[in-house]
């Protein structure tokens, strides 16, 4: 063969290669391999479930014994040992650093959107408990391109990862423990309130009249601080109740109301409170209109919590203390106000200063949230 | 990009993960144990037994030393060859595993280079390819394959420059016909698309009459330029030429396209008869169905999405661009649009500019379509079906 025939027999293959596999058109049905591995764990012990594509395991350790083009699922069968012998070499799971047992328990068969898969049921039995490394290299020898899609279901969560021969191992992430959640959350509760500047514009708008009573001759100061600090606890108590209960509704799931609507009411609500403090027009007393109010607030904190995400195997430990949190900062929040205004509320400034001119502050502050938010400008 | 889009762009993937895992969950659906052993569970493609065997006498002369490159690379290229007879990737894997050896090496030998190109070209790994075969040219100035390859490489990423560049060299390089299509193709792009056509049609009535892949390639080349042009029988006449030569996912995918712009959705399926494998091929078949509002729609596309799931659970994304085209016609604008950007990121070849108007015209979003403008107006790129995309792209406020 002269040079010429040479190259323009090596340029037909070139031709050939580049109109089938350059363009993405020609990728097809039969996709790269993939063999998917699902693991459950539970304590020490890790159930799984394993399908490698039969086309695979005929490259492997060769399935179709009389090389008829088609595999049986007598072949199949006949070639359980050498199948069970390959995969269990190609894949270790250890536990805490300690190697697990594995054996494959059964064989069954699947359909993926390429073909027929053998599925291999794992028992494999840990020394310890989690967390589970899987040091993976099915086929990786054969076919670099083959990927171990690997899911790790323990106590409801789910970690996903895709193993190749660049990255073969998947080490399961340390569970977040009970008390880390628990601390966790409780920040972010107190956090939340003490930087969501609306919920304690709301508070102070609800404090700022427990101190004084309105009668005959305008503003009068409440006589007896135990009576001021009672109707402070009224109020409070029942902004706490409301918020929590919708805070819990609407983190399990039971309420889901658009963020802007919730955003909007939360903003109209310190408005509100803070004209009625200026001008009494509610036709409610104090407590229950922060029990009112106080529903839309606790879908504001259930935004909040559903940003942060609760994690699937403590969800009520977290809610909880994402609550106690909220509390907490509410707390403090009282703390650092209620004895400055039983100080200040036998001057004659009080009503004129504090409350007429802090709502009105208050009511000017909501109302340019209430515009930016109702109307997203 | 900026680092924010960059960051959006990552949240999203990771919400995807978590979405795909779910999908995971749904396609490890109901093994079964089959109800005797004479069950036929999977045929195996007529090539894979007698390559299986060649491969496996490979692998074990590869277990001894020296390796034996040339014998390698043979099976490699008919890997290579078989992927794409029959559209298969898992071919490309195996090719790859056979020349682990040598594609490890700190510095592969030429045709491991050549071979490495070809492969990391089929994962759209351009940038990969285009290493591989600037080492090679330097070493081999004078290799036919490498200048070509590079030359279609640089093509499908939008850099005519350099794909012009190297098709020139094989004009002394290799046959007439060859060249010529390198060169005519990449000209057609590049606003000279009246010549380009001339001078392939030209070189294609003195070729002789036997039938070698070249000629297929000069004749869909062929038929896409004149589409491109508005000659819609030429090009009816140039791609029927083109598949007289065989079957390939290729030109039946070209050909298919050209069908349902004209709404001649009967004939796309007439043209792809049973064949299902393809997922290229299985979209058009989809649009086609569309088109004539028929039942088999449904099973069509549970089929499609499946497909793509399964590529995307892999972490890749080697079908943006098609499935951009899939989420215009069956799903969301936006997402067709965040798919037709990630597309174009990688590959500017006509349909790539195509599918990214589309997705901002049907997003409204006049910014999404400006590099796809800019591209147009910098290539003088001369298609009548581009051209009117890109005025109602450029209608977008």
């Amino acid at each position: 063969m002269n040079v010429a025939a040479q190259i323009s027999r090596v340029l037909s293959g070139i031709v050939l290669a580049l109109l089938g596999v350059l363009a993405p058109l020609a990728a097809s049905a039969h996709k790269s391999s993939d063999a998917y591995l699902a693991l459950e764990v539970d304590g020490a012990h890790v159930r799984g479930r394993w399908d490698i594509a039969l086309r695979d395991l005929e490259l492997a350790v060769g399935l179709d014994a009389n090389a008829d083009g088609r595999i049986t699922w007598g072949e199949l069968r006949a070639r359980r040992a050498a199948v069970d012998a390959y995969a269990l070499s190609r894949m270790h799971v250890s536990a805490a650093g300690e190697a697990c047992s594995a054996r494959i328990a059964s064989h069954r068969v699947d359909r993926h959107t390429d073909g027929a898969y053998a599925v291999l049921e794992l028992e494999i039995a840990c020394p310890r408990e989690a967390p589970l490394a899987v040091a993976y290299d099915l086929l990786f020898a054969l076919d670099p391109q083959h990927r171990g899609l690997l899911r790790v279901t323990d106590s409801g969560e789910v970690a996903a990862a895709v193993l190749s021969p660049a990255r073969p191992r998947f080490v399961q992430e340390r569970r977040a423990s009970r008390w880390r959640v628990l601390a966790d959350y409780l920040r972010e509760g107190v956090w939340h309130i003490w930087l969501g500047f609306d919920h304690v514009l709301f508070l102070l708008c609800l404090l700022l009249p427990a101190v004084v009573r309105r009668g005959a001759e305008g503003w009068q100061p409440v006589v007896r601080a135990r009576d001021a600090a009672l109707e402070a606890l009224r109020v409070v108590s029942a902004f706490t109740l409301s918020h929590s209960l919708t805070l819990g509704l609407a983190a399990l799931g039971f309420v889901a109301l658009p963020s802007r609507w919730v955003e909007s009411a939360i903003a109209a609500s310190i408005v509100l409170t803070a004209l009625d403090n200026m001008c009494p027009f509610l036709p409610a007393r104090r407590w229950t209109i922060a029990f009112g109010f106080g529903l839309v607030h606790g879908l504001g904190f259930a935004s909040v919590l559903a940003e942060l995400g609760l994690p699937p195997s403590a969800r009520a430990l977290a809610l909880m203390a994402f609550n106690l949190g909220v509390e907490l900062g509410q707390l403090a929040i009282v703390a650092a106000f209620l004895p400055l205004a039983l100080i200040a509320r036998r001057s004659a400034l009080y009503p004129r200063l504090a409350l007429a001119g802090g709502s009105l502050g208050i009511s000017a502050i909501a109302s340019a949230w209430l515009w930016e938010r109702a109307l997203g400008a | 990009m900026n680092g924010f889009a960059r960051a959006a762009r990552r949240a999203c993937r990771a919400a995807t993960a978590i979405g795909l895992s779910l999908a995971a969950q749904a396609m490890l659906a109901a093994p079964y144990t089959p109800a005797s052993d004479d069950v036929v569970l999977e045929t195996l493609p007529a090539a894979t037994s007698a390559l299986a065997r060649e491969l496996a006498a490979e692998h074990r002369a590869l277990a001894r030393e020296p390796h034996d490159l040339p014998r390698a690379a043979a099976l490699a290229w008919r890997y290579v060859e078989a992927g794409r007879s029959a559209g298969d990737p898992r071919y490309a894997g195996l090719a790859e595993g056979l020349m682990a050896p040598w594609f490890t090496a700190s510095e592969p030998p030429a045709e491991a280079l050549l071979l490495r190109a070809t492969l990391r070209q089929s994962r759209h790994d351009f940038a990969g390819a285009e290493r591989d075969l600037a080492a090679l040219l330097a070493r081999e100035p004078r290799n036919a394959q490498a200048w070509l390859t590079r030359a279609v490489v640089a093509k499908v990423r939008g850099d005519l420059a350099l794909a012009e560049r190297s098709c020139i060299p094989l004009l002394q390089l290799a046959d007439a016909l060859t060249a010529t299509t390198c060169l005519a193709d990449v000209a057609a792009l590049s606003g000279r698309a009246g010549a380009a056509e001339r001078a392939l049609a030209a070189v294609l009535e003195r070729a002789p009459g036997i039938e070698t892949p070249q000629q297929q390639w000069a004749l869909v080349t062929l038929a896409e330029i004149r589409e491109r042009r508005g000659d819609v029988r030429g090009a009816e006449a140039s791609y029927r030429a083109a598949l007289a030569h065989g079957r390939d996912g290729y030109s039946l995918a070209a050909h298919a396209d050209f069908l349902l712009g004209a709404r001649r959705a009967n004939e796309v399926l007439e043209l792809l008869g049973d064949d299902r494998r393809a997922d290229g091929l299985l979209l058009r078949r989809a649009l086609a169905e569309r088109q004539l509002r028929a039942a088999e729609l449904a099973p069509t596309l549970r089929e499609l999405r499946a497909r793509f799931a399964a590529s995307r659970l892999r972490g890749e994304s080697l079908h943006a661009g098609e499935e951009a085209r899939f989420m215009l016609a069956f799903g969301s604008a936006g997402e067709a649009l965040a798919l037709a950007r990630e597309n174009f990121e990688l590959q500017r070849e006509p349909r790539d500019v195509g599918v990214l108007l589309e997705a901002a015209i049907a997003a409204n979003d006049a910014a999404a379509a400006r590099p796809a403008l800019t591209f147009l107006s910098a290539t003088k790129l001369e298609d009548v079906r581009l051209t009117a995309l890109a005025a109602r792209a450029r209608a977008l406020r």
